[in-house]
């Protein structure tokens, strides 16, 4: 039983009488755990992609099976309840809160879940240590450099313990040191915790951390490889 | 998720854009200011002005000639000569109405009085020797109205402040002639100046024996009144039936339908000049709730441009699991909690600027003005401006509600 799968995947937006296709009847899977980076150029399609696995969009046409059912049989109340147990998001504007200290930020997914909440603090604090960030705790996001914002948005993500992280180029807004960091958390967040990921960008090198990639052009799928030679995180080696 | 949360985060939601909640309230502040002050100050005034018709005396009984007027167009009836010496030496008798400690008969009217090549056109007040009494009406210089004056309907008049003042400017009137009607009168007292706020204007006033007025002055045999005053505030109403029997008897009347006399006493001035204060108390705050309307569109603006502002916000709480409801909620409650503060300020200062305006009255113009606190009009004003933000936050927090979280994200 796949985690997700999608067959002849189809999305098309309608401005007036001129219709776009973006995505032209894909077909994958996706396995619980897994670390699947998906690749292209811009325009070809990868951030619909991702909306539509994250339940943010629906598709035109197609099957979009999740947990080995039909994502369009989700009523707007069990989408919600998806997005916020089973879905954490990364993105690459970070889309923090301004004037809301870390610790609050990373607490939002809670407030609309079922976690008592006496169990947030606790939550909030332990997925901030992950990132390793618990020295900002009461820091305001214009405190915090880029790739500490990302680091907080991961663990917002993480919050939840959700089956699925998505990360919609997060490296894009970092330099690459940063960025290289917030990979290595993503990666560490996956071999450690067993999450599985599933990882925009158009660049080869960040693709690199993933177990797998998915290459798109013009809506349909280039190629779908295995990475031999998967980049190691440094800085969270033991 | 919980109420309370939905609270929380509304707060929250507030307390980061604190200028423009500040602005956004002053809208709905400035209404309940408005309706608290109205209803405050209305009911101060109308303390005042009962307190002072209290203050004429509560033991005293108005009889008014003619029948009474069924309507506005009937008001000719009462304008009759019903009122004669005959029904006032009835009423004097003490086993007719045996609780009456006074009864004066009143006549008054309008006429120049001259002096010097000055005039004025005063108020004539005719009555006996107990009106001084009855009016509180007594001069500062000279004497009032005897009862040989009345006897003998002597030429006689006491000058109320202003009319002395326009006569004479300044000089000294007392023991010299005024003339009114082509007679000269002596001037045999002076009335002190007095505030304005009083039901007869003493100021520009001319008192006289009831007897001079009628003979020389109105030419006419009967009262425009007859003032009854019990001798305590309990005989009030056995008087009133008494006068009544008296009257009836008579005139030959049977049925009271037919009474060409009426009645009114302190109790009855009081109803009917404080229905007319409190109608237009009403009338003021619903002129000041209008202010809430106004502002509530001031709300729905605010709103509308906040849910724009924080479309990317919206789209990631949808995005970390929101439901449209939760969202709904949101925008609703900060929207409820904005007019609810709004309406709390603007009871406290409503009530705190009452509360100073009644200290200047008091202490500035020296009238007995009390403060008073409209806790009626307090918990309806907290209670509109909910509403209000109810009505005008409900078309935000939907357009807020039904955003696609993708197009919010994507918003700059």
């Amino acid at each position: 039983m796949s985690l997700m799968e999608i067959r002849n995947l189809t999305k098309s937006y309608d401005e007036g009488e001129v219709s776009t296709l973006v995505l032209r009847g894909l077909d994958f899977k996706i396995e619980k755990g897994e670390f699947v980076a998906v690749m292209g150029p811009s325009g070809s399609g990868k951030s619909t992609l991702l909306h539509i696995l994250g339940f943010l969009e629906k598709q035109t046409a197609g099957d979009y099976l999740f947990e080995n059912r039909q994502a369009s049989g989700y009523s707007e109340e069990e989408i919600a309840k998806v997005r916020n147990k089973k879905l954490g998001f990364i993105f690459q504007s970070f889309n923090l809160l301004p004037r809301t200290t870390v610790l609050e930020n990373v607490k939002l997914p809670l407030l609309y879940s079922a976690v008592m909440e006496e169990l947030w603090d606790g939550l909030a604090r332990q997925a901030i240590e992950a990132v390793g960030l618990s020295h900002r705790v009461d820091f305001e996001p214009s405190q915090l450099s880029g790739g500490e914002k990302q680091r907080v948005a991961i663990a917002r993500a993480l919050v939840n313990n959700p089956e699925v992280i998505f990360a919609d180029e997060p490296t894009g807004n970092l330099d690459s040191k940063s960025g290289e960091v917030v990979m290595e958390i993503i990666q560490k967040l996956h071999n450690e915790m067993g999450h599985t990921v599933i990882l925009i960008t158009h660049e080869t090198y960040t693709a690199e951390y993933a177990e797998r990639i998915i290459r798109l052009r013009d809506g349909m799928i280039e190629s779908d490889t295995k990475v031999l030679n998967r980049r190691a995180g440094k800085l969270f080696q033991k | 998720m919980l109420l309370y949360h939905s609270i929380k985060i509304a707060l929250v939601g507030l307390k980061t854009n604190k200028t423009r909640s500040a602005l956004t309230i002053l809208g709905i502040v400035i209404g309940v200011t408005a309706i608290i002050m109205v209803v405050s100050l209305g009911q101060g005034a109308k303390d005042l002005i009962l307190s002072q018709i209290e203050g004429l005396g509560a033991r005293v009984i108005g009889i008014i000639p003619g029948r009474q007027p069924k309507g506005p167009t009937d008001v000719l009836a009462t304008l009759t000569a019903s009122l004669t010496e005959r029904d006032l030496s009835a009423l004097q008798r003490k086993e007719n109405v045996p609780y009456a400690q006074d009864v004066i008969p009143v006549v008054f009217g309008s006429e120049t009085a001259y002096y010097n090549g000055q005039t004025y056109r005063p108020t004539l007040f005719g009555g006996n020797e107990s009106m001084a009494d009855i009016y509180g009406a007594y001069p500062e210089r000279g004497r009032t109205v005897s009862a040989d004056d009345v006897r003998g309907a002597a030429d006689v008049v006491i000058l109320g402040w202003t009319v002395a003042d326009k006569l004479a400017h300044g000089q000294d009137l007392l023991g010299d002639r005024i003339k009114i009607k082509g007679r000269n009168f002596l001037v045999i007292g002076i009335m002190p100046k007095k505030g304005g706020a009083s039901f007869i204007n003493f100021n520009e006033s001319v008192f006289l024996p009831y007897t001079t007025a009628q003979k020389y002055i109105f030419g006419i045999k009967y009262f425009n009144r007859i003032i009854v005053r019990a001798d305590s505030e309990a005989n009030v109403a056995v008087t009133v039936e008494d006068v009544k029997a008296t009257l009836r008897e008579l005139h030959g009347i049977t049925d009271p339908d037919k009474d060409d006399f009426g009645i009114e006493t302190q109790a009855d001035l009081l109803k009917t000049v404080g229905t007319v204060l409190s109608t237009l108390t009403v009338f003021l705050a619903m002129v000041a709730a209008i202010s809430l309307v106004v502002g509530g569109v001031g709300i729905m603006n605010i709103m509308l441009v906040s849910v724009t502002d924080r479309t990317r916000e919206i789209g990631l709480r949808k995005a970390l699991g929101a439901t449209n409801r939760n969202i709904l909620t949101q925008f609703l409650l900060e929207a409820i909690i904005l007019t609810g503060i709004g309406g709390i300020v603007g009871i406290l200062l409503g009530a705190g600027l009452s509360f100073v305006i009644s200290l200047v009255i008091s202490n500035v113009f020296g009238l007995a003005w009390t403060f008073t606190f409209p806790v009626g009009a307090a918990v309806l004003g907290i209670l509109i401006s909910t509403v209000v933000g109810l009505i005008f936050g409900l078309y935000p927090a939907r357009k807020a509600s039904h955003m696609s979280p993708i197009d919010a994200l994507r918003h700059e």
